[in-house]
C-alpha cells in the first residue's frame, strides 16, 4: 500500500435520505403493511388490532424496545368496542402525533408505541421505552480520591440529566443532532450559550455530517471525524466518563458531545494542558493540586525521553555519568548480549504486553499476571543476564510515568512515541533524542483543536502561562 | 494523496539514516575505562606510560609500556588490551618526579587534544616513579584508586593543595605571570599519600613544599576552601608553653605589588578569623590572654610565611601571580624585565593578623 495509490474512498449514500417523506395513510391496514415492509416483517414488531364502536385501531410497537408496563395503561382506552373513541384517545404529556412514515419509523426504533386509527392520517406516539440501565458508578479508568463518584452510563437521557443537575444554568443548550446514521444514533451537543464559541459549534456540526449513512457504534468514530488532524499521535479532544469533568469544562465555555449508547463524553476545543488536568487538582487544596499537576507534567517528559536518554548515555556519552555511578552501571551492562536499544525495546514491549494481558483478564487474575510479569520476569531476566537491572529500573519508571497521565488516549500515544526516540538515540545519541523531541514539539505546535492552538498554554505573557500551570486558590479552572 | 507521499518520503529517509551504521557508537559495555595513568621518563628520553584500566570483570588491570611519546606508548599498550580504551573517565594523572622536572606539557598534550578526554582528572607529581606505584598498589584494587580521588578532594577541603586538574592548570602554566603548584605524592608506609606540593616554574618542577607550608602557601594565595588547621606551642604568662590548635575558616587577602627601579616589592596582608579547637590552659575569654595569643600566633604564622615565600622564590615559582600584577600595572617595567631572574629577587613582605572569633563551648 505504501508504494501504490490508495484506493479512492467511497462515500456511503445516506440511508435516511433514501426514505421517501411519505405521509401516513389514513388506512390502518396500509399503515401496518407499510411499517411491516419497512421492518422486514421482523418478529418483534408487534401489531395488535382493536375496535371501538366505529373505527378500527392498531397498536404498533417494537417488542424488544418497549416496556409493557407503560403500554398497559393505554390499553383500556383502546379496547372499548361500545364507545366511540375520541381522538386522540387520551391526553398525556408523553403522547404526540406524527404525520410521516419516516418519523414513525424513527420513533418506533426509539421505543415509542404508535396508535393508528382508521380515517386519521396520523399516528399517536406514546413513550414506552424500556429503561434498562447500569448504575451511575465511578468509572474504573478515571478514579479520583476526593470528589464526585458518578460516571456516565450508556443512556443519553441519563447522561444529560447528570450534567443538567450539576449545571442549573438556563443557558445550557442541548442540541440533538439529526445525523441520519445507519443505526440512528442520537448525538447531542451540550454547550452554554454565550460562553461557547458559535464558530466551533458550526464547525463540529459540519464535520459530523460526514457520518451520515455510516453505522456509528463507538464514540471514537465521532472523535476521529471531529479531529482536524486524525493522523497525529496527540488527541485533540478529551474523552472522559466523568460528569464533573464535563461540567467544569462546560462552564469554561467548551463544548461537550454525548452519544447514545456510549458512556463517554467528548470535550473540545482543548489545549495540551487540559489533558493533564484531573478533577483531583480542584478537589484538593491548591498546594497539593499544583504539586501533583507539576509531577504529572514532568511525567510527560519522563515517559517520552527516559529510555532514549538511557540508551544515548550508555551507547554514546557515558562521560556524563558521575564516577560513583559509572562503575556500578558498567558492571550491570557488562555482560548483556544485546545492544542497549534491543535491550530496552525488549523490556518496553514486555511491559506493554503484561499491561495488555492484565487489562483483558478479570481483576483477580490480572493481579496475578502483574505480579508474575513484573516480579518474576523482571527478576529472572536480570538473573539470566539478558537485560541489565538499570534497564529494568528505567523501563519501570517510564511505564509508571506514562500511566500518570489522566487521559488514556494520550498515555497510549506516549507509550508509542518513545520508540522513534529510542531508535534516534541508538543512532545519534543525545543529538537523536533532541531532534526527535523537536519533531514532537513541532507537531504539538502545528496542532489545533477547532482553531485553538494546542500549545496555547504557552502564552507570550509569562504571567498568564504561570497562572495556567499553577493552580492558585480561588475560583475557576484553567488550562 | 499528500499523506501517502509523506509516508513514502519518511520511510525512505528512515532507510537512509541506518545506512550510516553505528560507526560512532561508544558502547559502555564494550569500553575499557581508563581510570588512572602515570608518566615516567626513561634515561634515553623515551616515555614510559602506565595505565590503570577497569577490566570487564571490574578488576583493575595495569599496563605499562615505553614509546617515543605518550601516544606512541599508548598505541603499543592498546594492542595488549582486551577492548577499546576509553579515556573519558580518567580520574588521576600521576607524573614521576623525573618526568616533571623535564617538563609536563609534552605528557599532557594527548589529553588536551582529545575532545573526549576527562579534563577533571586530578593531577599530581609522585616521588620516584609513577609506574612503581601502580604496579604495587593499584593492581586489582578499585578502592585504592577511588580512595586517591577522595584524598584529593579531602586535601583540597583542608587547604593543603590547590584545585589541580588537567583543565585548571592549563591556562596558568601558559601564563608568563603566574605559575602552578601540583600536589606532591609519595609512598608512605605502603600507601600513597599527599605529602606536600611540587613547585613549578613554567612547565618544569623546581622544588617542593611540606604539608604545613602548603597550607600557608594556599592562604597566601588567598584561598580558603573550608578549613585549615594548625597546632603551635603557645607560651603562657608563666609556666611552660602548651600546644594550641586552631582552625582558620575565613581569610581576607590583600596583595599589593609595586614595581620600580629598585625591583618589585610585594606586600601580602592576611586577615584571618580563627576558631580555637584545643588549648588546655584556657582563660580564652579573658581579653588580655586572647590578645596575647592572637599576637603570638600571628607572629608565628608571619615568620612561617616568610619561609614559604623564600621557598617559592628559590624555586622561581610565582604561584601568587605577582607577575600578573606587574603585567597589569607596570607594563613598561614588564617589557624590560626578565621575570625568571627578577622574581627570586623581589621583596615579599607577608603580614598576618588574626582574630579569635570562637573558642568552642567552654568558658
Amino acid at each position: 500500500m505504501l508504494f501504490f495509490k490508495a484506493p479512492p474512498k467511497e462515500k456511503p449514500v445516506p440511508l435516511a435520505a433514501g426514505l421517501p417523506d411519505e405521509p401516513v395513510s389514513p388506512s390502518v391496514s396500509e399503515t401496518i403493511q407499510w411499517l411491516q415492509k419497512e421492518f422486514g416483517h421482523s418478529s418483534d414488531l408487534v401489531v395488535t388490532r382493536y375496535k371501538d364502536a366505529e373505527k378500527e385501531l392498531a397498536l404498533i410497537y417494537v417488542d424488544t424496545l418497549t416496556d409493557k408496563q407503560k403500554i398497559q395503561h393505554v390499553l383500556p382506552h383502546l379496547n372499548s368496542p361500545q364507545v366511540p373513541l375520541s381522538w386522540p384517545p387520551f391526553s398525556s404529556p408523553s403522547a404526540q402525533a406524527c404525520r410521516t412514515y419516516p418519523e414513525a419509523v424513527s420513533a418506533l426504533l426509539e421505543g415509542y408505541a404508535a396508535i393508528a386509527r382508521e380515517g386519521m392520517p396520523e399516528l399517536i406516539l406514546i413513550q414506552a421505552d424500556s429503561a434498562f440501565q447500569r448504575d451511575v458508578k465511578e468509572p474504573e479508568g478515571e478514579r479520583v480520591i476526593k470528589g464526585a463518584h458518578e460516571g456516565l452510563v450508556e443512556r443519553l437521557a441519563i447522561n444529560v440529566h447528570l450534567i443538567r443537575k450539576r449545571v442549573a444554568h438556563p443557558k445550557l443548550m442541548i442540541d440533538h443532532l439529526s445525523i441520519h446514521t445507519e443505526n440512528r444514533t442520537t448525538i447531542a451537543l451540550l454547550y452554554i450559550d454565550g460562553k461557547a464559541d458559535p464558530d466551533v459549534i458550526r464547525q463540529a456540526k459540519d464535520r459530523l455530517k460526514e457520518l451520515a449513512g455510516e453505522p456509528l457504534l463507538s464514540i471514537n468514530r465521532v472523535e476521529q471525524t471531529l479531529e482536524e488532524f486524525p493522523y497525529s499521535p496527540f488527541p485533540q479532544i478529551i474523552n472522559t466518563e466523568r460528569p464533573d469533568r464535563l461540567t467544569s469544562n462546560l462552564m469554561e465555555g467548551r463544548i461537550v458531545l454525548l452519544m447514545n449508547g456510549s458512556p463517554v463524553g467528548l470535550i473540545f476545543p482543548i489545549s495540551f494542558l487540559s489533558l493533564y488536568q484531573s478533577p483531583d487538582d480542584y478537589n484538593n487544596r491548591w498546594l497539593v493540586g499544583t504539586f501533583f499537576r507539576m509531577i504529572r507534567l514532568f511525567s510527560f517528559v519522563t515517559a517520552i525521553t527516559l529510555p532514549s536518554l538511557y540508551i544515548a548515555v550508555v551507547s554514546f556519552h557515558f562521560e556524563v555519568i558521575p564516577n560513583e555511578l559509572l562503575f556500578p552501571l558498567k558492571n550491570s551492562v557488562q555482560d548483556i548480549p544485546f545492544p542497549p536499544l534491543v535491550e530496552a525495546i525488549i523490556m518496553e514491549l514486555t511491559i506493554d504486553l503484561i499491561r495488555e494481558a492484565g487489562v483483558r483478564l478479570p481483576t483477580s487474575i490480572g493481579q496475578t499476571i502483574a505480579i508474575v510479569g513484573g516480579l518474576v520476569i523482571g527478576d529472572a531476566v536480570v538473573k539470566a543476564g539478558l537485560v541489565s537491572n538499570i534497564t529494568i529500573i528505567i523501563v519501570a519508571l517510564t511505564a509508571i510515568a506514562s500511566f500518570a497521565v489522566p487521559s488514556s488516549d494520550l498515555s497510549g500515544s506516549l507509550r508509542i512515541l518513545r520508540f522513534p526516540l529510542m531508535v534516534g538515540a541508538a543512532m545519534f545519541g543525545f543529538l537523536g533524542v533532541v531532534i526527535g523531541f523537536l519533531f514532537i514539539l513541532l507537531e504539538m505546535c502545528r496542532l489545533e483543536s477547532f482553531g485553538v492552538p494546542y500549545l496555547s498554554v504557552l502564552d507570550s505573557r509569562l504571567r498568564q502561562t504561570f497562572k495556567k500551570f499553577i493552580r492558585l486558590p480561588g475560583g475557576g479552572t484553567d488550562g | 494523496m499528500g499523506f501517502y507521499k509523506m509516508i513514502r518520503m519518511g520511510v525512505l529517509l528512515l532507510i537512509l539514516l541506518p545506512l550510516t551504521g553505528c560507526w560512532d557508537q561508544r558502547l559502555l559495555k564494550d569500553s575499557l575505562l581508563l581510570i588512572a595513568s602515570g608518566f615516567d621518563v626513561e634515561d634515553n628520553g623515551n616515555v614510559r606510560l602506565t595505565m590503570a584500566v577497569l577490566s570487564p570483570r571490574n578488576k583493575v588491570l595495569v599496563f605499562s609500556g615505553t614509546g617515543l611519546s605518550p601516544h606512541d606508548a599508548r598505541n603499543k599498550l592498546e594492542e595488549r588490551m582486551p577492548g577499546r580504551l576509553d579515556n573519558s573517565n580518567n580520574r588521576l594523572v600521576l607524573i614521576g618526579e623525573a618526568a616533571a622536572k623535564k617538563g609536563i606539557y609534552p605528557l599532557l598534550d594527548i589529553f588536551f587534544r582529545d575532545p573526549s578526554s576527562a579534563l577533571n582528572a586530578n593531577i599530581g607529581v609522585v616521588k620516584g616513579s609513577a609506574e612503581k606505584y601502580f604496579t604495587r598498589h593499584a593492581k586489582d584494587k578499585m578502592e585504592t584508586l577511588q580512595n586517591i580521588d577522595k584524598m584529593f578532594t579531602d586535601k583540597r577541603q583542608t587547604n593543603h593543595i590547590p584545585l589541580a586538574n588537567i583543565q585548571s592548570i592549563c591556562p596558568i602554566f601558559l601564563d608568563p605571570g603566574e605559575d602552578i603548584i601540583l600536589p606532591y605524592l609519595a609512598d608512605e608506609k605502603g600507601d600513597l599519600s599527599i605529602i606536600g606540593n611540587a613547585l613549578f616554574n613554567g612547565l618544569k618542577m623546581t622544588g617542593t613544599l611540606e604539608k604545613d607550608e602548603s597550607i600557608l602557601c594556599m592562604l597566601l594565595k588567598g584561598s580558603i576552601v573550608r578549613t585549615a588547621s594548625f597546632t603551635f606551642p603557645v607560651k603562657g604568662k608563666k609556666g611552660p608553653a602548651s600546644p594550641l590548635s586552631f582552625q582558620i575558616y575565613n581569610n581576607k587577602r590583600k596583595l599589593q605589588v609595586k614595581a620600580g627601579p629598585g625591583g618589585v616589592d610585594a606586600r601580602i596582608d592576611l586577615k584571618l578569623n580563627i576558631e580555637i579547637m584545643e588549648y588546655p590552659p584556657d582563660n580564652l575569654s579573658d581579653q588580655d590572654t586572647a590578645g596575647r595569643i592572637e599576637g603570638q600566633l600571628a607572629d608565628e604564622l608571619t615568620s612561617r610565611s616568610r619561609r614559604v615565600l623564600e621557598k617559592l622564590q628559590k624555586a622561581d615559582c610565582d604561584f601568587l601571580g605577582i607577575g600578573r600584577r606587574v603585567i597589569a600595572y607596570y607594563p613598561s617595567y614588564w617589557k624590560e624585565t626578565d621575570w625568571d631572574k627578577d622574581y627570586p629577587k623581589a621583596a615579599m613582605t607577608p603580614e598576618i593578623r588574626l582574630h579569635v572569633l570562637k573558642h568552642g563551648i567552654l568558658n
